[in-house]
């Protein structure tokens, strides 16, 4: 198994283009945030003290929980590949079991999200920290490295199911392009989840994105609320903190986001069983 | 001594009936070929056969154990019919990778095949940038990794130039020598089951005969002895045999065996120019039993 992962992850390293469209959705984020979403959003803030840190710390969190979509999916692709190509009829012939397979292709597409999610914090942090004097605090990345395993754990399976349905790269790749589009959106990057209307906030509970941006931008925007609103009254906090997505509903906010994101997996575990032995009836 | 044996090997696709009772016995150290057009069940039964494919009905072993026993499957090498290593690695990647997912495999065997098949020379190339030939000859190493007891080739020498025909042939006959290395060949090469001790030929799913070469020859294969002359009346007139090929300076015959032959060419001896006499090949005996040209 550990040889399968080695292989899973040399094979999507050493494709540069993999490893760009992969990161596709999290350089839309941040390249629409950039030239033209700051502005706007910025001007609302204005009142608030370093509002744009504020703003840029919010970006990063959900960007990695696109990351965590886009780059968990580009890595189980590989599967998909392997299955048209006959090469896991190879990988079946030798004393690895099935079991050890699907593993392994799970293992490679956390280790992958997870890599992947830490490389675009540095590389965020350090834009921001030239463009707007963003502190980058290094005490959280043991933090960050933590969220991010769960929030791969949680896409990989989200992304296994969905697989489940596919068996060749070209309607794959139509719905990367699909996923990759909604994730934006789903991570509550393009918009503060407190703009949609109540049905569309509906909808967002039911999915782990919002949770797995909640539980960043937690992490990485708490020094900065700090700050901010230092001589703010709490009511205004909480209601920032529903508007941009930092608290999603009560129970979530009661459980905490680790263990909501926790019961996704456990949940989305016991969908892929079904559906694979369903499939498996059905063939 | 009996390898691998399969009870009425029976696949279904829905209402096509992809292998129908197929009973085939193998012993160790052949060389088996599995002869049919496009469509006729050999993939489908090499699948059963590796265990990748579950049968509708029937039976496989190995020796006692079972298809899908894992003891099974650490017997089977397989030269899959497209390539099924990595591109983008290279391929000296590829085989430490596949040899990394067998347990405790015996390296100095590994090394030894590489040198064998003459791949030391190309262990840093990515896979994509070598020949078919090479390509094939990495395959074969790739699938003798785990020093198998039965070999699977499907169609192996499609596309092939005849140096690494010959190169790939000579490494698996000298394996058959010295390990005893059984192979099951699938082929559209009808030279290469030639060489085979025992053909089973397969048609819509059915095994339609299973025999030796020699043995499918004598029976499916007519020999042909054609006769140069300037005198052909001459001959006609005086030969008891039905003339196949008529040209203007030749006639062909189907002599019932080369005693036959020799009787007629020394009958003749004076009045032929020259004379050309053929055994009866594999393509006599395909077209014979399946009554159509190979694909």
């Amino acid at each position: 198994m550990i040889s399968l992962i080695k292989r899973n992850l040399m094979l999507y390293f050493n494709n540069r283009q993999r490893v760009f469209f992969s990161l596709m959705g999290a350089i839309i984020s941040f390249i629409l945030y950039v030239l033209f979403l700051k502005n706007g959003i910025q001007s609302d803030w204005k009142s608030i003290h370093e509002g744009t840190k504020l703003l840029d710390l919010w970006l990063i969190g959900g960007t990695m929980t696109v990351t965590a979509i886009t780059t968990t999916q580009n890595a189980l692709n590989q599967k998909i590949i392997d299955k048209e190509n006959n090469r896991i009829d190879d990988l079946m012939l030798t004393d690895t079991s099935k079991l050890g397979i699907n593993a392994g292709y799970v293992f490679s597409s956390v280790i992958i999200g997870t890599i992947m999610q830490v490389a675009v914090y540095i590389i965020m942090s350090f834009y921001f920290l030239f463009a707007d004097k963003l502190d980058v605090s290094y005490g959280s990345l043991i933090p960050i490295v933590l969220i991010a395993i769960l929030s791969s754990l949680v896409w990989t399976m989200v992304n296994m199911i969905i697989d489940l349905f596919f068996d060749n790269q070209a309607s794959i790749s139509g719905v990367n392009s699909i996923v990759g589009t909604c994730s934006g959106f789903f991570a509550g990057v393009y918009m503060p989840l407190g703009t949609l209307p109540n049905i569309g906030q509906k909808i967002m509970e039911f999915i782990p994105a919002s949770y797995n941006s909640a539980l960043y931008r937690n992490l990485l925007m708490k020094n900065q609320i700090n700050v901010s609103f230092k001589n703010v009254p709490t009511k205004f906090i909480t209601s920032f903190n529903k508007n941009m997505g930092l608290n999603i509903n009560d129970v979530s906010t009661i459980m905490g986001h680790t263990f909501t994101l926790l019961i996704f997996i456990v949940i989305l575990t016991i969908i892929f069983a079904l559906v694979s032995l369903l499939k498996r009836k059905l063939v | 001594m009996n390898l691998l044996s399969t009870n009425g090997l029976t696949k279904k696709f829905k209402s096509h009936l992809a292998v129908d009772h197929l009973n085939l016995n193998i012993n160790k150290g052949q060389l088996v070929a599995l002869l049919g057009h496009n469509g006729a069940g050999k993939s489908t039964t090499i699948s059963m056969l590796i265990g990748l494919m579950q049968p509708t009905s029937g039976n496989i072993e190995i020796e006692g154990l079972k298809v899908n026993e894992s003891k099974y499957r650490r017997k089977l090498g397989v030269v899959f019919q497209n390539s099924v290593l990595d591109d983008d690695l290279t391929v000296k990647q590829n085989m430490n990778i596949r040899s990394n997912m067998y347990k405790n495999l015996d390296s100095s065997f590994k090394n030894k095949i590489l040198n064998d098949l003459e791949l030391n020379s190309i262990l840093n190339q990515k896979y994509k940038t070598l020949s078919g030939g090479q390509r094939r000859r990495v395959d074969i190493a790739r699938s003798l990794l785990n020093k198998p007891e039965i070999l699977f080739l499907d169609e192996p020498s499609t596309g092939l130039d005849i140096q690494s025909r010959n190169k790939i042939w000579s490494v698996l006959n000298e394996l058959r020598k010295s390990m005893k290395l059984t192979i099951i060949l699938t082929t559209h090469y009808l030279e290469e089951v030639e060489n085979a001790d025992f053909v089973y030929v397969i048609d819509k799913g059915k095994l339609v005969e299973g025999d030796t070469v020699n043995n499918l020859k004598n029976k499916y294969a007519k020999d042909t002895l054609i006769l140069y002359s300037n005198h052909l009346k001459n001959i006609k007139d005086n030969l008891n045999q039905k003339i196949i090929e008529e040209t203007k300076n030749s006639i062909s015959i189907n002599p019932k065996d080369h005693n036959e032959a020799i009787n007629i060419l020394s009958k003749f001896k004076t009045l032929i120019t020259t004379f050309e006499y053929q055994r009866g090949s594999m393509d006599d005996i395909f077209i014979a039993l399946t009554g159509k040209e190979v694909e």
